[in-house]
């Protein structure tokens, strides 16, 4: 394998395993025939195309389009507030007397690229607002190597988001929305000053960034959200679209949450870890991250648990790590943790339970012990560690990856909270608290994979769901009055989201139980056999609009069968509609006109679906068992989706079982 | 349906072709401006088959390059004609009034010259 063959499989690590399985050797194949002769690296534009195509396809078709929609009412949103609070913060903070960072060069930056926007023709319009982030960026290493001051992180970031949207985002086509960018920004900028004025009545200028100039650009971006998602309310009453509306509020939200909390950072006090800025930005994010998965409505595959509690594991370790090389109490805890993601690849279920168990239990001892670490570190320890104690299967080496991670953040974290100093470090309390609240990110996981768990693994799931919600409450709720408007907004706007799927769903089973929609009932059945999973799936499917595709691809994201068998892997690795159709011909043995007639193609599409499935499970790689008996005993081994793929069961010769001789 | 499906469909509409076969053509028929890049090339043809209006027919080993074949199905046929249709009457209305169009065009031109 070449060099240029190596880095195009790299990149095609942004699709899903399943997909890279069948069809990364003809992507390769046919990015190779493309390539320059001589190329030695990818292009920029094919990489992005691949990620992007990734993206596409981990969404799903539905979901992606909403996405691309979302973006594109998303993207001069974010350019005009991108520009209206870079003027308000260049005249209301750096303009303080006494406040000199080099924020202005970056704040010009952007109001020319609003200029480039409104002045430049379409085409070239999203260059300089390209040129606005590069310049952001730079102004970091630049402030640090002239011993200048510099604007906070989070502005950096937000700003940066908020140009990755523009960029996005399409072009100006028309002079109406170049003027009605023009306007935003105005109208940002006013808003803001009027609000800090009114904040403010002595001075003109505000003193810092942090109180409460960030804070007002928070309630402004949040403005902005709540007009977006006000402006799907009309598409809702005519019963338009509304799923492009949505993303746009949440891809702005993502910026916005960043951009709390509404007072100034909570003194840290004592042991425990703080809600500060850190806190808010982790939570926001996990919020709106989390949204955006009910949004997709990607259904759970069924190993998400495992993989919750294999990344809480890697966080207990890596933050275990940080806090030893930190230096606080007796390290031995701590190395039970490390020692649990070390020996995690090599265990089998119930050897990785133990090793959890362990580490479990060694943290409790140093807890009785006197001066041992401080409470707030073994209280997270523990319940990270609940986690993978109830959901052992996660992948092998993911607990490691997770652990360098975590121990990485939290040294950039520590370096943070300490000026980027190298010596003279706040208190153990203070630094450590602050590491810690990393642990939101797994937490905020964990929660989510339990909520979409908890029909399948009750227990596990409840506990779970306990642990996650009980630490991040306990971390943040006493601050609720400190929270960013984002974070109280968005799981607000849920509220009535949800209500609407429950009467979305409600109807659909009424609905099913006057008798309609037989015939998407019919395939369900066909498609898995317990009847309760199939009304469940029709109701579903039903609940979003309902079409059959939607329906065939929830059905086969069932669990596949037992892991590991060769037979079931092989089915599982198949494109959803070749399994379907598989399926439906070997395992609920219907013939040919009556599976085109479920699937809605003709007569020739469904068999020809049907022959490639087969070949296609001729072909993969496994153990002998299967094909070449008659395949007895195999539905009853594989779950839904699983069939016999015996070519003679079909009555046809297999006239190609491999590529064609040449 | 988009440019890019037209042309994709319409590609596959002489003989089944593999993936490069496809941009290459793609860009032949367009006179080069539609650039098909592999990612968003494999998003249409897995949208195409799902469906129905294309399939995978076979697969060739090339250098060590899997190539796999795609070809237009009866249905995807009955679509690209329903579509070529559509743009052969808009482009013939189009035209019929342009041609009604040319008495006043010459009329000011002589308007000028006088």
């Amino acid at each position: 394998m070449d060099g240029l063959e190596r880095r195009y499989r790299q990149l095609l690590v942004a699709y899903p395993a399943g997909y890279r399985q069948r069809r990364a050797d003809e992507i390769v194949g046919t990015l190779l025939d493309a390539a320059a002769p001589g190329q030695r690296r990818p292009s920029l534009a094919d990489a992005a195309d691949l990620v992007a195509g990734g993206l596409r396809q981990r969404l799903g078709p539905g979901a992606a389009a909403d996405l691309a929609a979302g973006r594109a009412l998303a993207g001069p949103v974010a350019l005009a507030l991108a520009a209206g609070l870079s003027g308000f913060l260049w005249l209301t903070v750096e303009g303080a007397p006494g406040h000199v960072t080099l924020a202005p060069a970056a704040f010009a930056a952007w109001l020319l690229a609003l200029a480039g926007w409104v002045a430049l023709p379409g085409r070239y319009a999203r260059w300089p607002v390209a040129v606005a982030m590069a310049v952001t960026v730079l102004v970091l290493p630049v402030a640090v190597l002239a011993g200048a001051g510099r604007p906070p992180l989070w502005v950096v970031l937000g700003l940066l988001a908020f140009g990755a949207l523009a960029v996005a985002g399409p072009p100006p086509d028309s002079a109406t929305a170049r003027a009605a960018v023009l306007t935003g920004a105005l109208a940002t900028a006013a808003l803001s000053k009027a609000l800090l004025t009114a904040q403010l009545p002595v001075t003109r200028w505000s003193t810092a960034y942090y109180h409460p100039a960030i804070a007002l650009s928070g309630l402004i971006v949040t403005g902005a959200v709540v007009g977006l998602a006000a402006a799907a309310v009309p598409a809702l009453l005519r019963g338009r679209p509304v799923r492009p509306w949505l993303w746009a509020v949440l891809l702005l939200a993502l910026p916005g949450g960043w951009l709390g909390p509404r007072t100034g950072p909570v003194a840290v006090a004592g042991t425990r870890p703080g809600f500060g800025r850190l806190a808010e930005v982790l939570l926001a994010t996990c919020v709106v991250l989390a949204a955006m998965a009910a949004l997709t409505g990607v259904r759970a595959v069924a190993g998400g648990l495992d993989r919750a509690g294999a990344m809480a594991l890697g966080c207990a370790a890596g933050l275990a790590g940080s806090l030893w090389w930190m230096g606080q109490g007796r390290p031995w805890a701590y190395a039970a943790w490390l020692g649990a993601a070390l020996a995690y690849p090599v265990l089998p279920a119930i050897g990785r339970r133990l090793a959890v168990a362990a580490a479990l239990g060694l943290t409790a001892t140093v807890a009785l012990a006197p001066a041992g670490p401080p409470w707030s570190a073994l209280v997270t320890l523990a319940l990270l560690g609940t986690v993978p104690l109830l959901a052992p299967a996660g992948g092998a080496w993911y607990p490691l990856g997770v652990a360098v991670t975590t121990a990485a953040a939290g040294a950039v974290v520590a370096a943070y909270d300490n000026g980027w100093r190298l010596t003279g470090w706040h208190a153990f309390a203070h630094t450590g608290g602050l590491v810690l609240t990393l642990a939101i990110v797994p937490f905020a996981v964990a929660v989510v994979a339990a909520v979409r768990a908890v029909r399948s693994r009750r227990f596990a799931a409840v506990a779970t769901l306990l642990a996650g919600t009980g630490w991040i409450g306990a971390l943040t709720l006493p601050h609720l009055g400190a929270w960013g408007p984002v974070l109280i907004l968005v799981p607000l706007g849920a509220v009535p989201l949800a209500v609407r799927a429950g009467r979305a769903r409600a109807a659909a089973r009424r609905a099913l139980d006057t008798g309609r929609h037989a015939g998407l009932l019919a395939l369900a059945r066909a498609v898995c056999p317990d009847p309760r999973t199939a009304r469940r799936l029709t109701v579903a499917t039903l609940a979003r609009g309902g079409q059959r595709a939607e329906l065939v691809r929830a059905a086969l994201d069932l669990p596949p069968g037992p892991a590991g068998d060769p037979l079931c892997a092989a089915v599982h690795a198949l494109p959803p509609e070749e399994r379907v159709a598989l399926h439906l011909r070997y395992r609920a043995e219907l013939p040919v006109p009556e599976i085109a007639a479920l699937l809605g193609y003709s007569a020739a599409t469904a068999r020809g679906l049907v022959d490639r499935a087969r070949h296609g499970v001729a072909r993969m790689p496994r153990d002998g068992r299967g094909l070449s008996s008659t395949g007895d005993g195999v539905p009853a081994r594989c779950g839904a989706g699983a069939v016999v793929p015996d070519a003679r069961a079909a009555g046809q010769p297999a006239h190609r079982a491999g590529p064609p001789p040449r | 349906m988009q440019e890019p499906t037209f042309l994709i469909l319409t590609a596959l509409a002489g003989e089944p072709l593999h993936g490069y076969g496809v941009i290459q053509e793609v860009s032949r028929l367009s006179s080069g401006r539609v650039v098909l890049r592999p990612g968003t090339l494999y998003g249409a043809l897995d949208r195409l088959s799902e469906q129905g209006l294309v399939a995978a027919e076979r697969e060739e080993i090339v250098d060590g390059r899997l190539r796999r074949y795609y070809r237009l199905t009866e249905e995807g046929a009955g679509v690209l004609h329903a579509e070529a249709q559509r743009l052969a009457d808009n482009a013939a209305e189009a035209r019929r009034r342009l041609g009604t169009r040319k008495a006043p065009r010459r009329a000011t031109r002589q308007a000028h010259a006088g």
